[in-house]
């Protein structure tokens, strides 16, 4: 492609932007209310994913061990259980081990004494590499010779895995409306440009323009409110964020709140990609009617 | 051959016969005027060489391309290749001369320094180089036209194809444009005028292909308008 196509085309979005500064403008503005509310939506998304990702990491599955075995059957028990697909992490409790900690929670450290022989069961407890491991991880570890009694929340992973897929179906839902929204304006913002311009079109398409050509001043006055509407809303929300950081350390210290400095760059990022594909194809689906000379 | 139809038929989607089997050939730098009753079929013919209707039956050849079976994506191509002007000029009443004709060369990605040379070149050529910087509110009808040539004919088209060119002007301005197409096809371009102006076909005594209810009722070489005018 040569250089001066593209001097054309820049040339001819400057010009359009220029003669309809206002209409420009609004779908400017209205693009970034829409991407902010996008990018408020996103990181709200991130920091409740990243908290069910938390608690989905301490579901835990409990094995308890047959009291008469040996030492090296425990040892291998433990092999074969480590080496089953999705499990993450294993640590055994010896029967010795569970009575302390259970004296530890109930402050008496005499409870060994009391009771003079140990009931306690020694255990191993597996985590699993993710949520969705956790039931077949039970399941293999239930077969096998030794192993007297398995569990794991079942419930509360249940509940934990529905949420979230929830969630991500709401976010995803929620980020498809907003870029059909900011396509929607966008479109219509050219289309006018597109309308006023018909003429033009028409010969063009009669001298010979490809329709490439044609489209392009279109797509990139289309990118350019996508990019300019994604910048200030990349930039609003960044400011919004860090401000609630600041007020998360202060009054909400059992929150994890997920640290700005990767996300918010990858934010902005995204937007600016995302303003940008958003404006080219919304600007696309106004000319397209017009090219069929 | 510049121009062939072969057994070309037109059925507009309303049931109209605009062209019925078709066929003529004409060479390259031939001046072929077209005539013919209101409604026998001239504009469709015209429109049919660059694609701008497809005929439904037969096939059209047009500088070497099969324009019946183009793809979408070969038709800006053969347009360069057919410079067209209209009765009503299409000029876009924002752009200057200049613009108007540089615009056409813009169209075809053509690089500044090309359209420097040739956009005055051409407006030389149809005698309009002292208006350049009129937009066409500011011009007559005739000069309007020649604007329109200028920009038919800056791509260098093997072919011109002009549509009742002169039907909006003065018999003096009509004058005008026809000789600049007959200089054009003396200088090897193929030139196909459809037109009413019954003076002018029969005092240039060219070749004229006469058309009647879509069909090719006469085609002469140093043709007449009509024979009973
Ligand atoms: N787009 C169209 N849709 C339907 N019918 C059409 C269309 N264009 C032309 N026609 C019909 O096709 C026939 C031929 O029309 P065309 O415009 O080719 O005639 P013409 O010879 O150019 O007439 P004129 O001298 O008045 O310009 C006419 O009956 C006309 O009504
Ligand atoms: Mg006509």
């Amino acid at each position: 492609m040569r250089l001066s196509t593209w001097r054309y085309a820049f040339r001819d979005a400057a010009g359009s932007f220029r003669a309809n500064r206002f209409s420009s403008l609004s779908a400017i503005a209205t693009v970034s209310v829409s991407l902010l509310m996008l990018a408020l939506f996103l990181v709200v998304a991130i920091n409740l994913d990243s908290m069910a990702t938390t608690l989905e990491n301490q579901v835990e599955i409990k094995a308890w061990l047959d009291p008469a075995l040996k030492d090296e059957d425990i040892g291998r028990l433990s092999d074969q259980v480590k080496s089953f697909p999705g499990v993450q992490s294993l640590t055994y409790v010896s029967a010795k081990e569970a009575m302390e900690k259970l004296a530890d929670r109930l402050g008496n450290q005499q409870a060994l004494e009391y009771v003079g022989t140990n009931p306690l069961r020694a255990s191993f407890e597996v985590k699993a590499q993710r949520p969705d491991d956790v039931a077949p991880v039970a399941q293999a570890i239930t077969s096998l010779v030794g192993v007297q009694k398995v569990d794991y929340k079942s419930d509360t992973v249940d509940k934990l895995f529905r949420i979230t897929r929830a969630l991500r179906v709401f976010s995803l839902t929620l980020v498809i409306a907003l870029a059909l929204a900011t396509i929607f304006i966008i479109s219509n913002t050219i289309r006018l440009t597109v309308f006023a311009r018909r003429r033009e079109i028409t010969i063009m398409k009669l001298v010979g323009a490809t329709d490439a050509y044609i489209r392009r001043p279109f797509v990139l006055e289309g990118v350019f409110f996508g990019l300019v509407g994604s910048l200030i809303a990349a930039a609003l929300s960044s400011w919004i964020y860090t401000g609630f950081l600041r007020f998360a350390a202060a009054n909400l210290p059992f929150f994890e709140i997920v640290p700005g400095a990767p996300l918010l760059r990858n934010l902005t990022l995204t937007l600016l990609g995302l303003g940008a594909v958003l404006g080219a194809l919304g600007s696309a689906v106004s000319v397209r009617r017009f090219l069929r000379v | 051959m510049m121009i062939q139809f072969r057994g070309v038929s037109k059925i507009y989607p309303n049931h109209v016969a605009a062209l019925r089997n078709v066929n003529i050939a004409v060479d390259k730098g031939e001046f072929v005027f077209i005539v013919g009753p209101s409604g026998a079929g001239k504009s469709t013919l015209v429109k049919c060489i660059y694609r701008e209707e497809l005929p439904t039956r037969g096939s059209i050849v047009v500088d070497g391309r099969d324009v019946t079976s183009l793809k979408p994506s070969a038709v800006p191509y053969l347009r360069r290749d057919v410079g067209v002007v209209y009765q009503d000029f299409k000029l876009l009443p924002n752009k200057t001369a200049y613009e108007n004709v540089a615009f056409a060369l813009e169209c075809t990605e053509a690089s500044q320094r090309e359209i420097a040379k040739r956009v005055p070149a051409v407006l030389e050529l149809v005698g309009m180089k002292d208006k350049v910087k009129a937009l066409p509110i500011q011009l007559s009808g005739g000069e309007q036209q020649r604007i329109a040539l200028a920009r038919a004919i800056v791509n260098s088209p093997a072919v011109i194809v002009a549509d009742e060119p002169t039907g909006n002007l003065d018999p003096d301005n009509s004058w005008a444009i026809i000789r600049i197409l007959l200089e054009l096809s003396r200088m090897g371009a193929t030139v196909v005028v459809a037109t009413h102006e019954k003076h002018i076909v029969n005092n240039l005594k060219q070749r004229v292909i006469a058309m009647d209810r879509g069909e090719v009722v006469r085609d002469e070489e140093k043709g007449a308008y009509g024979r009973e005018a």
